[in-house]
């Protein structure tokens, strides 16, 4: 039996949310577990998160247009996004 | 007699927030056939435009995302915040709405069933209206937005697109409100945003799109296969706002005025427009 997709509804709200309020982008860094819970992100998608491992997340169906601004928004540059996404990796 | 002009345009953020990244003299052939769009919308001296395309989860969330709004306000932030103003390079101010004639599209509209949402009040624009407001000097004219779900499946089919052209443009050719009307969709054609397909442009997609569009053809895309506009880039799904808007014209067919393709922008930059008489 295949696993289920991921559930995204929260981590897009959380991607929304960090485009809109550059506070919680700045928060993002220290609050990252708490985040991640209040916004009832898949916890499969944790990991990826933290990471800023944006080919995985694309790979689990996050819509590219909010993965792309929030990435922004939590501090990759523009140019190390699309690396990451081409070629996968993250920044560990 | 009353006017109206059907326009089309690329909202590429490289058109003003990163021209330099593209060949000077392909910037260049850019800039002139902006510039005669320009001149055509300034010739009609507009009343009011109606402005069609997606948002880019600027103004709009998950939460609730329509397939049609308009926006009736009586301003708009251009562009919506200060990250935007730097990044597009366009210097932020209020852009007066038109809800006059933004009530009168939603009630006819939804009388004639097509069950179009209201945006209430003032909310932002992304690139999707600042670059064209700003690079066709529309920002003191009243503007009245159309925001057409391109960014999330599901969005409307090519088919209920079409309608809904053909019913604002009914709309339009009723209405009393304003003499001269300008309606312009603004988008790419192929083009990737955020996908490791980024600054790859087909082609022939965008060929095949514009020829149906400048023919009268209008109706061959009505079953335009949903994978087709897909495998053209997660951004070719603004095609969209290309059919809307030509379907306002029919049966006025569109002219193109410029095709470009420009990577690195992300986009082509096509560039189209047609005079329609209203009355």
């Amino acid at each position: 039996m295949s696993a289920q997709p991921a559930d995204l509804g929260g981590i897009h709200e959380l991607f929304w949310a960090v485009r809109h309020d550059p506070r919680l982008a700045e928060d993002f860094v220290a609050k990252a577990s708490e985040l991640l819970r209040d916004f009832e992100v898949d916890p499969r998608l944790h990991a990826a998160v933290t990471r800023l491992d944006v080919r995985t997340l694309y790979e689990a169906g996050v819509n590219p247009y909010l993965l792309f601004f929030a990435a922004v928004e939590l501090g990759l540059s523009r140019d190390e996004y699309y690396r990451r996404i081409s070629v996968g990796g993250d920044d560990g | 007699m009353a006017e109206m002009l059907v326009a089309g345009l690329a909202h590429s953020p490289g058109l003003t927030g990163f021209p330099e990244r593209a060949e000077p003299s392909v910037a260049a052939r850019a800039s002139r056939a902006v510039a005669t769009l320009r001149e055509r919308i300034a010739a009609l001296r507009p009343d009011v435009v109606l402005g069609i395309s997606n948002d880019h989860f600027t103004s709009t969330s998950m939460r609730s995302l329509a397939p049609f709004a308009l926006g009736t306000g009586a301003s708009f932030d251009h562009p919506a915040t200060e990250r935007l103003e730097q990044f597009l390079r366009i210097q932020r101010r209020s852009v007066p709405g038109h809800p006059e004639m933004a009530r009168y599209l939603v009630q006819e509209l939804i009388v004639h069933d097509v069950d179009v949402t209201s945006m209430a009040g003032r909310f932002g624009f992304d690139e999707n209206f600042s670059v064209p407001i700003h690079l066709l000097a529309l920002d003191q004219t009243p503007f009245v937005p159309l925001i057409v779900n391109a960014v999330q499946h599901p969005m409307p089919t090519p088919r209920r697109c079409i309608e809904v052209g053909r019913r604002i443009g009914d709309a339009l050719r009723r209405q009393h409100i304003a003499e001269r009307v300008a309606v312009i969709c603004t988008g790419g054609l192929s083009h990737s945003v955020g996908t490791p397909a980024a600054g790859t442009i087909d082609v022939e997609f965008d060929h095949m799109i514009l020829s149906k569009l400048t023919e009268g053809r209008l109706d061959d895309l009505r079953d335009l296969p949903e994978d087709v506009i897909s495998e053209a880039g997660n951004g070719a799904e603004e095609v969209r706002q290309w059919l809307v808007a030509a379907a306002v014209a029919s049966p006025a067919v569109i002219e193109l005025i410029d095709y470009q393709p420009v990577p690195q922008w992300l986009t082509a930059v096509a560039v189209a427009c047609t005079p329609v008489p209203l009355s």
